[in-house]
C-alpha cells in the first residue's frame, strides 16, 4: 500500500494567543513497504501530521490517500504514541488483543495471533501481566504488538523510544529494524533523534520548525539488515552530518528576554 | 529492630502483622473493661449491662428466631435500596461522562438537589410509596445515588483522552469506546462513589426504619430503647457494626477481583516502589 499525503494544511483555531499553524503545505509520499523516517525541532508540528494520517485529527486542507491494492475492513494505519497509551485495565495480551477484538476474530484466531506478535515482540512469558509491572522497553514492545496486531499497512511512530535509556533505545532500534525488515509493512517515523531517525530509515524527511514544511528528503542507502555496524559506516557518519546541518541553519536562538 | 523506625518501604497499616496483633489487643481490651465494670457493679446495668448479659440477650433472639426477621427485613432493603441506587447512579454518570448533551441537561439538575439530607424526603416519600417497604428502599437508593453518579461522571471525565484516541485508532466505534474504555478506566472511581453509598445506605436505613417501620434492625434499637431494654438495644447495635463491617468487606472483595490491575499499586502516598 502506498501512502499519498498532498498539500496538508493544519490551523489550530483555539490556540491561547490566537490561531497556531501547524501545517503548511506537506507533501510526502510513502512507498509501499518502506521507512520513513521524519526529524525536525520540537513543536514542529510531526506529531499533528502523524495524527491526521491516523484519522484522529482532522486537516484544514489538503489530503490523505491510502492507495490500497484492494479495499479492506480492518483500519489502513496503525498507530504507537509518544506516551504509549496502554489500557492499564488489561494484560500484555488483552491489550494486543483490543484491536483483533473490535476486528470480530473469533477467540481462537486471536489467540494465535497474540502469541505470534508477542513472540516476535519479545514478550513471551508476559502475557498475564499488567503494563505497570513492566519496564519501559517492555511496555514499548507492547504497545508495538498491539498497533502491529491488526496488520495495518502502515505504522505510524511518535517518537516511541523517547523515554528510555540509551542501551535500551540502541536495542529496541534493531528490535525496530528487524521488525520492519522481516515483514511487509510501511513506517512512517518521527523522532528528534537524527542518527536514529538514519538508522531506521530507507527515505528521511527533514521538517521545519513550525509552520511546518517538508526542507529536504534523503534517500537513505544503508545496506540491510541494519546492523551496530552500520553506524560505523562512513555514509551512516556522513548522512548525520548532512541532516545535522540542514537542521542547524533552521534553528536560531530564542531571542535574549531583558530582564 | 524492634520499634524503632525502619528503613523498609511502609506496608499499608493492616499488612503488618505486628499492627494486627496490636489492633486486636486493643480491642479485646475494650471490650474485657466492658464485662468487668458492669460485672463490678461500678456502673448500673441499666445503661451499661456487662458485655456477656448482651450476648445472652443477643442469643435469646437468635435462637427464638426474631433476630433472623429483623435481619432479614433489613438486608431486604439496603440490598434493593443499595442496588437500585448504585444501578441508576452508574448509568446516568456514564451517560453524563459520554454525552455533552446529557451532562448539560442533567448535572444541573443533581448538583441542586445532592445538597438535600435524603432523610428529609422520608415524609415525602412515605406520603408518595405508603408506609411499605417502597419507601425505605426509595430513599436509601436516593442516599446510594448521589455519591455514585457523581464519583462515575467524575471517573469518565477524568479519562486520559489519549486512550480515547488509541482505541479509536484500534477501531473502536463510539459504543466500543463507551463499554471498553470509558467503564474499565473510571471503575475505580466508581467503586470509590460505591464505598460511599453503602455508609450512607447503612445510615438511612437505620434511620427509615427508627421512624417508619414494624420490623428490621433499626426497629429493634428503637424499640429496646423505649422499653428500657438496655441489652437488647445495645445487641442490635453489634449487629449494624458487623453489618457495616461485612458490606465494606464485600465491596473490598469485588473490587480486588474486578481492578487486579490496581489493587497493587494502591497503598499510602508515601510509600517507596
Amino acid at each position: 500500500m502506498k501512502t499519498k499525503i498532498e498539500d496538508l494544511h493544519k490551523i489550530y483555531s483555539n490556540g491561547r494567543s490566537g490561531p497556531v499553524e501547524a501545517l503548511r503545505g506537506v507533501n510526502l509520499e510513502i512507498g509501499s513497504s518502506e521507512f520513513v523516517s521524519i526529524v525536525g525541532p520540537s513543536g514542529c508540528g510531526k506529531s499533528t501530521l502523524l495524527m491526521i494520517v491516523a484519522g484522529l485529527v482532522e486537516a484544514t486542507s489538503g489530503r490523505v490517500i491510502f492507495l490500497n491494492e484492494r479495499q479492506e475492513r480492518r483500519p489502513s494505519a496503525g498507530i504507537v504514541f509518544q506516551e504509549l497509551a496502554l489500557f492499564p485495565w488489561r494484560t500484555v495480551a488483552g491489550n494486543v488483543s483490543y484491536g483483533l477484538e473490535e476486528l470480530g476474530l473469533p477467540k481462537k484466531e486471536r489467540k494465535e495471533r497474540i502469541r505470534k506478535l508477542l513472540q516476535m515482540t519479545g514478550l513471551e512469558g508476559f502475557e498475564d501481566s499488567y503494563p505497570h509491572q513492566l519496564s519501559g522497553g517492555m511496555k514499548q514492545r507492547v504497545a508495538i504488538a498491539r498497533a502491529m496486531a491488526t496488520e495495518p499497512r502502515l505504522l505510524l511512530m511518535d517518537e516511541p523510544l523517547s523515554s528510555l535509556d540509551a542501551i535500551t533505545r540502541q536495542q529496541m532500534q534493531m528490535e525496530l529494524s528487524r521488525i520492519y525488515e522481516s515483514g511487509s509493512m510501511s513506517f512512517l517515523y518521527v523522532t528528534h533523534d537524527i542518527s536514529e531517525a538514519v538508522f531506521l530509515a530507507d527515505k528521511l524527511v527533514v521538517m521545519s520548525k513550525r509552520p511546518g514544511r517538508v526542507l529536504g528528503t534523503f534517500s537513505v542507502e544503508l545496506p540491510r539488515p541494519r546492523t551496530q555496524e552500520v553506524r560505523k559506516l562512513k555514509s551512516f557518519l556522513e548522512l548525520v552530518a548532512g541532516v545535522t546541518d540542514l537542521l542547524e541553519k533552521e534553528w536560531e536562538p530564542p531571542p535574549l528576554e531583558s530582564p | 529492630m524492634g520499634t524503632a523506625p525502619s528503613r523498609k518501604p511502609m506496608n499499608p497499616p493492616t499488612a503488618d502483622p505486628k499492627r494486627k496483633a496490636l489492633g486486636a489487643s486493643s480491642l479485646a481490651g475494650v471490650l474485657l473493661a466492658w464485662e468487668l465494670l458492669g460485672q463490678m457493679g461500678v456502673i448500673s446495668p441499666l445503661f451499661l449491662p456487662p458485655l456477656s448479659a448482651v450476648i445472652g440477650d443477643g442469643l435469646e433472639l437468635i435462637k427464638s428466631g426474631d433476630l433472623l426477621g429483623h435481619l432479614a427485613s433489613s438486608l431486604w432493603r439496603i440490598l434493593w435500596g443499595f442496588l437500585i441506587g448504585a444501578g441508576v447512579g452508574v448509568f446516568l454518570g456514564l451517560t453524563m461522562g459520554i454525552s455533552r448533551l446529557a451532562d448539560a441537561s442533567i448535572h444541573p439538575l443533581i448538583a441542586a438537589t445532592y445538597p438535600i439530607p435524603k432523610i428529609a424526603l422520608l415524609p415525602l416519600l412515605i406520603l408518595w410509596l405508603g408506609l411499605g417497604e417502597g419507601s425505605k428502599i426509595a430513599v436509601i437508593a436516593l442516599g446510594v445515588f448521589f455519591p455514585v453518579v457523581v464519583n462515575t461522571r467524575a471517573g469518565v471525565l477524568d479519562v486520559d483522552p489519549l486512550l480515547v484516541k488509541a482505541a479509536l485508532a484500534l477501531g473502536s466505534s463510539r459504543a466500543g469506546i463507551a463499554w471498553k474504555v470509558l467503564l474499565p478506566a473510571s471503575l475505580p472511581m466508581i467503586f470509590a462513589g460505591l464505598k460511599l453509598g453503602a455508609g450512607v445506605a447503612l445510615l438511612l436505613l437505620v434511620t427509615a426504619e427508627m421512624i417508619a417501620a414494624d420490623k428490621g434492625i433499626g426497629f429493634l434499637v428503637i424499640s429496646a430503647a423505649n422499653l428500657m431494654q438496655t441489652t437488647r438495644l445495645l445487641f442490635g447495635i453489634m449487629v449494624l457494626a458487623l453489618l457495616g463491617l461485612l458490606s465494606n468487606w464485600l465491596l473490598a472483595t469485588l473490587e480486588k477481583a474486578l481492578l487486579p490491575w490496581k489493587s497493587e499499586t494502591q497503598g499510602p502516598k508515601l510509600q517507596t516502589r
